[in-house]
């Protein structure tokens, strides 16, 4: 247990200067968990904009990869094809020196189902409102697209947490009644605007790769499972779950440092 | 007895010799020169010296003198009243006097500490560790129990989980809520959350307890009991207690009543002088008669 400062005995300052001891970062953070439970409303209010805002990045990825995906695979395969056709008439390359009798079958059923896949594929993309080239050039109206729902959506974060400290001035002004130093109610906020980022972030990515794929296959058919761009996957999620994370911590930082910085007075004058 | 002048200077460096202080700084104290009020403080040590404090805000391009220099100063162990009717700048000097609002002019000290001159991180130390906080509005963290409100202040000063959680259930006993520690402020009456609240100014074991009229949203018996048990608690442990109030009960138990009017301190006087004087205090408060003077009476 600390030990009380007796004001009567010696110099109070020194003893103040010595007397270091604070709360933890473990306590902090417990700290932080219980009020996160406790307010579950409030907090799920903040998470869901985080999950809406990192549900749709997640998705706008996966479903531009995967439409690229396809696009691509038309144009390889209309390639192999018409090389195909080149290498049986002159050059026959290297790959088919050998080239038996059944190779040749195999190639041309091969070809055949290449053909048809591509087929379908350019129909799909073209149902989809879209074409083998637009695909492929990454249309700009994607990114734009993304960048202003990103806005959105850190804006609608920014004022979660803005409410949710404003609407507990009172709390820290007493708390720093009870001593709570300016950084630990910086840090308090930050800690729980985190941990509210993560979850929504991790939720977000799990929602927008559902969404993304059902779509696939419901706009590409089979097409949307063997293009799915599993080699982007963890890029995508990677970048998902820190862009949540900074989006609440950045919503955050404003008003806890307002929080931190202001007088008791002022932060007690408020309505509960 | 107090010489660093290298870090925070106090001019003002609390003195036993209250006398010195006096002649010095306090041209605009009442007491100035009354023999008992000299008495009073002999052999007493000053713990909060009010140095020529003054509050204005500013409203709407007037100027407002919620506190217009006061001057006091406080001594080691008293219970210690300040009384005015509502407006008169009590809330403004407790805030003063606990560091949570800065003066416009003029320095609290605590003990040899001038409050305003403190770096934050220190401020809230000394809050931490010297003062308790008792509001009229009770302040408990809403969203915790009656016990993590009563550890709050040791957990923040870097006490053990485990401690804490034992010494809040002792001192929430001590004032007959033991049977509450897990229920959060909307499950307690207003009387219980402000016992709550005694239980956690008293936490870190401060030297300085702060009540801003803590009977105020409390009916009559409630405030009493709430009355007797702060007093009692804190005269077990040498605490001083400074408390605003318009309640005329909370006389029964002062040693010492500021009377502060318009942001100036009125007048001070004694317990003893208090059934002497009583004729001129019902003149100005009717109410007098039959709330708390009578008991002083006993005395
Ligand atoms: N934040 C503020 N802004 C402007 N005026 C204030 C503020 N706080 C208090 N006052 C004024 O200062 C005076 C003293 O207020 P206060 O100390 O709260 O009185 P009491 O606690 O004795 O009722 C009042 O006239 C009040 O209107
Ligand atoms: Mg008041």
């Amino acid at each position: 247990m600390n030990e009380p400062v007796p004001l009567n005995s010696g110099p109070l300052l020194q003893q103040l200067q010595d007397d270091t001891s604070g709360l933890s970062n473990r306590m902090l953070l417990s700290l932080a968990m219980a009020g996160l439970r406790v307010r579950l409303l409030r907090s799920a209010v903040t998470i869901l904009s985080v999950v809406l805002a990192i549900a749709f990045l997640t998705y706008m990825g996966i479903a531009g990869s995967i439409e690229r995906n396809v696009a691509s695979s038309v144009v390889e395969l209309e390639r192999t094809f018409a090389s195909n056709s080149d290498g049986d008439r002159n050059t026959s390359g290297t790959s088919s020196v050998t080239g038996a009798l059944n190779d040749a079958r195999v190639k041309h059923l091969n070809h055949e189902q290449a053909q048809d896949d591509a087929n379908r594929m350019r129909f799909l993309l073209r149902r989809n409102g879209t074409s083998v080239e637009t695909a492929l050039s990454g249309s700009s109206t994607n990114t734009w697209l993304i960048t202003m729902a990103l806005l959105t959506c850190t804006v609608g974060v920014w004022n979660a947490m803005l409410m949710s400290v404003t609407e507990r001035f009172r709390e820290i002004g007493t708390m720093k009644c009870l001593g709570a130093v300016d950084s630990m109610v910086i840090k308090l906020f930050l800690f729980e605007s985190a941990f509210q980022g993560l979850v929504g972030a991790i939720a977000g990515v799990i929602l927008g790769l559902v969404v993304a794929l059902t779509a696939a296959v419901l706009q590409f058919e089979r097409f949307g499972w063997t293009r799915f761009p599993v080699d982007q996957l963890g890029k995508v999620v990677c970048m998902a779950l820190i862009v949540g994370a900074l989006l609440a911590v950045i919503g955050a930082a404003y008003p806890a440092f307002i929080a931190a910085r202001m007088k008791p007075v002022d932060a007690l004058r408020t309505e509960e | 007895m107090v010489d660093h002048d290298d870090t925070i200077s106090s001019p003002a460096s609390s003195s036993n010799l209250v006398d010195d202080s006096v002649d010095e700084q306090r041209t605009n104290d009442p007491c100035l020169g009354r023999a008992e009020l000299v008495e009073y403080a002999r052999d007493k040590s000053v713990v909060v010296s009010i140095g020529d404090v003054s509050r204005t805000y500013r409203v709407g391009g007037e100027v407002l003198h919620a506190l217009n220099h006061v001057s006091l100063d406080v001594y080691a162990g008293e219970y210690l009243s300040i009384m005015g009717p509502s407006g008169s700048g009590k809330s403004t000097l407790f805030n003063m006097i606990g560091g949570i609002d800065t003066p416009t002019q003029g320095d609290v000290m605590i003990r040899d500490v001038a409050f305003s001159k403190l770096p934050r991180r220190l401020q809230a130390r000394l809050r931490n560790r010297c003062i308790g906080y008792i509001f009229q509005t009770y302040n408990l963290v809403p969203v915790m129990t009656a016990s993590q409100n009563v550890m709050l202040p040791m957990l923040l000063g870097g006490a053990d989980k485990k401690q804490a959680a034992q010494r809040a259930a002792a001192l929430l006993a001590e004032v007959g809520l033991d049977h509450r520690l897990h229920h959060r402020p909307d499950e307690l009456s207003g009387g219980q959350q402000q016992r709550v609240a005694i239980a956690r100014s008293l936490a870190n074991d401060p030297s300085i307890i702060l009540a801003d009229e803590p009977t105020g949203n409390l009916d009559t018996k409630t405030g009493e009991q709430i009355i007797k048990t702060l007093s009692d608690m804190s005269r077990q442990r040498g605490v001083t207690i400074i408390s605003a109030t318009h309640d005329h009960k909370m006389l029964s138990v002062s040693d010492r009543v500021v009377t502060i009017r318009d942001g100036r301190i009125d007048n001070i006087e004694l317990r003893d002088q208090l059934h002497i004087e009583i004729g001129s205090i019902e003149d100005h408060v009717p109410a007098v008669a039959e709330s708390g003077i009578g008991e002083v009476n006993h005395e």
